[in-house]
């Protein structure tokens, strides 16, 4: 039985180490150095990084309170709520965009783009992109963190004088935190990675709404695999980077 | 003191109805009781975690109720302890005084470390504590900021019978010591007589009989309370001209209790007032058999000629039954 477990996960291990290590049959120093001073990729790279990273902030704050009551509270539409958690992840990327952009064609949608905030083929809507995609998986990864948190010690941190405010930042934070930063890293490197709805609404305007990804698609689109691979690389860096300190921060790397 | 007054809670099947409760000021109450009879339902409410459909609860004379559980001034202890992993034991001891904003009085602190030998300790997390260790720091943390009531909700039940006799000390003469006013939520008949005062017994989500503990384990009123404190000595007695006559065991005795002639009522006897021997009246002969327990010896007389046992402390071949041993149960 250990054996067939066992196996089964060097096999997750061969599937996506296999397919990481087969990029290197095509990679070149040169072009992955050319990639990194270009100022086209550079600045790819740091919209990529600005997008995911606010795109997280914002996810966040909406993840954390609403992963705490679904973790906490029965309210009217919980279940619905809890169900479409899942929307971004089974509708397609590209669908996802779709759907943004259909919206900002829409009375209420074309009145936010004039008066409030332009989307449509501009960085806030990157961002609005990674956040939609983003929102559900780190409102999952809340409640989850938040349902470890035993209720008995809230409670008992309440009796014993603490307002709930207190009792939030002083029990259930600090014991969610592990969960709530683990969940956090995921995100960013999910929107860090999204390409499909941003495809949609941002489109693919060098110096405006490049990202990583779609810079990736663009060099693949012009048969350039050894840039394609250089930028691949890129973005495993930081994704992977990021998960690796996740998890040091959280002290369980294990080998 | 704190007052429970018709307190009212529904719960689907469940109503917990309290008429008449009352925690003496520096004093341990026990509420006794089996599971699913209210027990947690009214330690909840007195809490503020749960609110009832009516009633009033006061403190020293001022109504509760209205105030959330963090304004109501009580100390805790729940059954699983409930110390924050994430903090020291210090922290966790602060935890009370930080919430309510309050200076720690240091002189209070340092005895109650001294009463409780948790000053080397400090500096450690939950994690690395003994079962005994972590009961200490739970009832020190319930403690630190003085409460008008120390709530605990059994919380000594998992723990092995030496080190709950061990603690059941230091709960004695902490409460003594430093005057404390406690509710014990227990179902441990030995506990409740060991620690309480006072003791009320819920059944079914209403007091059934509240008194001195002494007075409410010797002498129940109600059968159900009798039957639930493990009395088995009931049985049904008729008034005669001088005494009562018990037909289960096919006697006559003299008793202080007066029952009219020709009436029948339930009488108890504890085990504890029948003595060995033969004295002018009210003897039975018979053979005990004993079973030892652990710490005590539980014997069942069999008087001659009768099918029916009677629980005894002491006997042999006879036993007596003073007059004033009998009481009515009903």
């Amino acid at each position: 039985m250990r054996r067939l477990f066992v196996t089964s996960a060097l096999l997750v291990l061969l599937l996506y180490g296999g397919l990481i290590l087969s990029i290197f049959y095509f990679f070149d120093a040169s072009t992955l150095w050319q990639s990194l001073t270009s100022d086209r990729i550079l600045f790819a790279i740091k919209t990529s990084l600005l997008a995911a990273t606010l795109a997280t902030i914002l996810a966040l704050a909406l993840a954390i309170p609403a992963g705490y009551a679904l973790s906490r509270y029965d309210f009217w539409g919980k279940g619905v709520v809890d169900s479409l958690l899942e929307f971004p992840m089974i509708v397609s990327p590209a669908a996802l965009g779709a759907i943004l952009l259909i919206f900002f064609n829409n009375p209420l949608g074309s009145w936010i783009q004039e008066h409030i905030i332009a989307f449509v083929f501009s960085f806030a809507g990157i961002v609005l992109a990674q956040f939609v995609t983003v929102t559900g998986v780190a409102t999952r990864f809340s409640k989850a963190a938040f349902d470890e948190v035993d209720e008995e010690l809230e409670k008992t941190a309440q009796v014993l004088g603490g307002s709930k405010s207190f009792v939030f930042a002083s029990v259930t934070l600090p014991l969610a935190k592990r969960g709530l930063v683990a969940g956090a890293i995921l995100s960013w490197a999910k929107a860090l990675g999204e390409f499909g709805a941003t495809l949609t609404i941002a489109g693919t305007m060098p110096f405006r709404t490049e990202t990583l990804p779609i810079s990736i698609y663009l060099h693949l689109e012009m048969a350039d695999i050894k840039g394609t691979v250089a930028l691949i690389l890129l973005l495993l860096t930081f994704g992977l980077g990021a998960l690796f300190v996740t998890k040091k921060l959280l002290g369980r790397v294990e080998w | 003191m704190v007052k429970v007054k018709n307190l009212t809670f529904t719960q689907g099947d469940f109503r917990l109805f309290i008429n008449n409760l009352q925690i003496r000021a520096h004093q341990c109450h026990a509420l006794l009781g089996p599971s699913g009879a209210g027990k947690s339902t009214l330690l909840h409410l007195l809490l503020g975690l749960k609110e009832p459909q009516s009633g009033d609860v006061l403190v020293e004379g001022r109504s509760i109720l209205h105030l959330p559980p963090h304004k109501r001034g009580f100390g805790y202890v729940p059954q699983h302890l409930a110390l924050f992993p994430h903090l020291s034991v210090e922290e966790n001891i602060h935890y009370p005084l930080k919430a309510q904003k309050r200076t720690p009085d240091r002189a209070f602190l340092d005895e109650l470390f001294a009463l409780t030998g948790l000053g080397p300790l400090l500096g450690r997390y939950p994690k690395s504590l003994s079962g005994g260790e972590r009961q200490r720091v739970a009832l020190v943390r319930a403690l630190a900021a003085k409460p008008k009531l120390l709530l605990l909700d059994e919380p000594f039940s998992a723990l092995d019978p030496n080190l709950k006799y061990e603690l059941w000390e230091l709960l004695k003469r902490l409460q003594q010591e430093l005057n404390l006013t406690i509710l014990l939520i227990t179902h441990n008949l030995q506990e409740a007589f060991t620690l309480s005062h006072e003791c009320s017994v819920i059944q079914k989500g209403s007091i059934a009989q509240s008194g001195e503990t002494k007075e409410l384990f010797y002498r129940p009123k109600k059968l159900s309370v009798a039957k639930y404190l493990g009395f088995h000595n009931i049985f049904e007695a008729i008034g005669e001209k001088k005494g009562i006559y018990l037909p289960d065991l096919r006697q006559s005795f003299c008793s202080e209790l007066v029952i009219p002639k020709g009436e029948k009522r339930l009488v108890a006897l504890h085990p504890h007032d029948i003595v060995a021997g033969k004295k002018e009246c009210n003897n039975l002969e018979g053979r005990v058999e004993w079973i030892d327990l652990y710490h005590y010896k539980r014997g069942r007389f069999w008087p001659k000629g009768v099918s029916n046992f009677i629980e005894v402390k002491e006997g042999g071949e006879w036993i007596h039954i003073p007059p004033s041993a009998f009481f009515e149960v009903n």
